[in-house]
């Protein structure tokens, strides 16, 4: 099992400011599944309190081009879990030493553990970074690297949600929705989310004596051909509106946990992607949050390079 | 019927959710009451009693500050959560500047809460609706004022001071004592607690408009109905501005701490904080209309007929 290869500045920038901080709102740890074309970050259930969250990137978003050795018996796959504070101090201080070189690779360190210093080999992800002024290894501490049989689990979990019937892109709303959820949390832990086929969302917040809803309207539909089946609402009110869309079938609706939604939202404003489509699954089952990105160098203008995708469990009282 | 409906409903609209919002919150209190809404044509007031019964918050905001308001008929009024009121217009003042409307009463007696925003990439639209309950209108402690009445203004600030410092020592105590005297004019607030005793002069050249009945006043009140009364209202963050408090005491020892929140910036208000200015200058020369009053009455203790110490 190897494992090695030279992380870029961009890379290094992509996961300490965008990535990591976005899956640290859900989790302490993740996994981490490196393969031949490219690397998952994952947060499942054991890892959150039930959000599931993929970060899949390219070699060529983080590593160095030739850089990569990876072999494993495995079809060369790798996979552990490590907590994402470290990953994150360890990113930092490689960051601020300003160096040239960062190179990473999975090393089995003999360490001394118990009072009798008994030593033992223990897994670990060794950074080094070479500065001009300063070298500096860093170890970081990891789980034993999957068996077979867990890498195939976690391979299937990295396809997490089949694509939902159709998309509302939030980015442009962000804030703005993020303000709403934050403040709604004294009102209630959870809300329901509506969207329609005519590129609405609504947010219902039920509190008892108290109901807080907000409707936005004029939003991108994904795919493109969705919005023009919808037949347009024509009532007059926020409430109306929704009440016309669901009379005419094109509403999906579920209920979530508020927290979920808002940590969702936040990782829109930490990583900043060029779209936030947000869908409700076929069968009312989740919420999926998949964030596309800007490449302004490559044809379509997207960075396929990078996904970023958030499955978030719904709540049987919807 | 509809028609009708909508001819004799509250329309308030607010441009300024942050002022009024700053203003609600200076009675807020972890009280399980209600708090009762009075709506009439000159404006919009909250009140609210103590589970006590011996400190009544009220704040007034005139028909004046909001941008349109509309009250037809008699005046309306409503019991209402007020923490959820809070809670609610907290959402609202977390928008990008559009205008809350207020509605009262929706289809079953609710207040409604609407905010239509066009910026951003899409029209949004923002709605809430507050159940309400019926409530009298609300008994006014100052009905039974009974002058003389003593009174003095001060910068807030050392009010606040003052009740902050005698936290500790009235924490077990009966609670704080208020005593004013009329030759040579002082105002002094002390507590005698298990873990010791403070008496804390305020400074006279700080005193203003001081009026003391020549037999003095000496009554003893919660130290958290003063906290809450003398306390509440969030310093202004720019150093210039204070908080100047006029405390009027009448012969029963009714305490009636009146401070005037200068709400300029109603007109229309970015996203960024609205500015407050405290005074407690008379609304006639703070501006006329430009301010809101909020107002505390605190009610003293029973026991204070027995003078505690000299």
């Amino acid at each position: 099992m190897k494992f090695k290869a030279d992380i870029t500045d961009h890379g290094l920038r992509l996961l300490e400011k965008g990535i990591l901080p976005t899956l640290e709102k859900f989790g302490k740890t993740c996994q981490l599944l490196l393969g031949p074309v490219d690397i998952h970050l994952l947060q499942t259930a054991v890892n959150t309190d039930g959000a599931h969250t993929v970060v899949r990137l390219a070699h060529e978003a983080i590593f160095e081009a030739n850089s990569l050795r990876l072999e494993s018996k495995h079809h060369n796959l790798i996979a552990f879990t490590l907590e994402l504070a470290l990953l994150s101090r360890v990113l930092r201080a490689a960051g601020a030493n300003d160096a040239d070189l960062l190179e990473v690779k999975l090393a089995l360190r003999n360490v001394s553990s118990g009072p009798n210093g008994v030593t033992q080999a223990r897994p670990f992800l060794t950074f080094t970074s070479q500065g001009a002024n300063m070298n500096m290894v860093q170890d970081l501490p990891i789980t034993k690297p999957f068996i077979a049989e867990e890498i195939d689990k976690l391979s299937r979990e990295k396809d997490l949600a089949q694509l939902c019937p159709y998309y509302i892109n939030l980015q442009g709303e962000v804030s703005r929705l993020q303000g709403l959820v934050d403040k709604s949390k004294g009102i209630s832990s959870t809300m329901t989310l509506v969207t329609t086929k005519g590129g609405a969302i609504h947010i219902h917040v039920d509190g008892g004596s108290v109901q807080l809803a907000c409707e936005m309207h004029g939003l991108q539909v994904f795919p493109a051909g969705v919005s023009e089946t919808a037949t347009p609402i024509t009532a007059t009110s926020a409430e109306a509106r929704l009440k016309e869309a669901i009379e005419k079938g094109q509403t999906a609706s579920v209920c979530l946990l508020a927290r979920h939604f808002g940590k969702s939202l936040q990782g829109g404003q930490l990583t900043q992607p060029a779209q936030l489509l947000c869908g409700i699954g076929e069968n009312l089952g989740y919420v999926h949050l998949l964030f596309i990105f800007r490449d302004p160098l490559s044809e379509g203008g997207y960075d396929d390079n990078m996904g970023l995708s958030f499955k978030l469990p719904v709540r049987d009282d919807s | 019927m509809a028609l009708g409906a909508r001819d004799t409903q509250v329309c308030i609209t607010c441009s300024n959710v942050k002022s009024f919002l700053a203003v609600l919150q200076t009675i807020k209190s972890t009280s399980k009451q209600p708090c009762t809404l009075i709506i009439g044509h000159e404006g919009f007031s909250a009140r609210l009693e103590d589970d006590s019964r011996s400190l009544f918050s009220s704040v007034f905001v005139a028909a004046q500050l909001f941008a349109d308001f509309k009250c037809p008929g008699a005046k309306r009024t409503l019991g209402i959560p007020l923490n959820q009121l809070i809670d609610i217009l907290n959402v609202f003042s977390a928008g990008f500047g559009g205008d809350l409307n207020l509605k009262y009463p929706g289809p079953s007696n609710e207040l409604l809460c609407e905010m239509v925003e066009e910026s951003g990439a899409a029209n949004a639209c923002t709605y809430a609706s507050i159940s309400t309950s019926d409530a009298p209108y609300p008994a006014d402690p100052l009905d039974h004022w009974s002058p003389p009445v003593s009174h003095f203004i001060i910068n807030g600030a050392f009010l606040k001071e003052a009740i902050e410092d005698l936290e500790w020592s009235a924490s077990g105590s009966r609670g704080v004592e208020l005593q004013m005297s009329a030759q040579p004019p002082s105002v002094s607030l002390c507590s005698y607690g298990s873990a010791g005793d403070l008496l804390i002069d305020l400074p006279s050249a700080e005193l203003q408009g001081f009026s003391c009945q020549p037999e003095g006043i000496h009554f003893t009140y919660k130290h958290k109905h003063l906290r809450a009364a003398f306390t509440s209202l969030s310093v202004p963050k720019d150093a210039s501005a204070s908080i100047s408090t006029k405390v009027t005491i009448d012969s029963q020892g009714m305490v009636k701490a009146v401070h005037l929140v200068n709400m300029a910036s109603a007109a229309k208000s970015s996203a960024m904080s609205a500015p407050i200015s405290y005074s407690a200058l008379p609304s006639s020369q703070a501006g006329g209309v430009r301010s809101s009053v909020i107002q505390f009455v605190v009610i003293p203790e029973e026991e204070l007929d027995a003078p505690i110490s000299e």
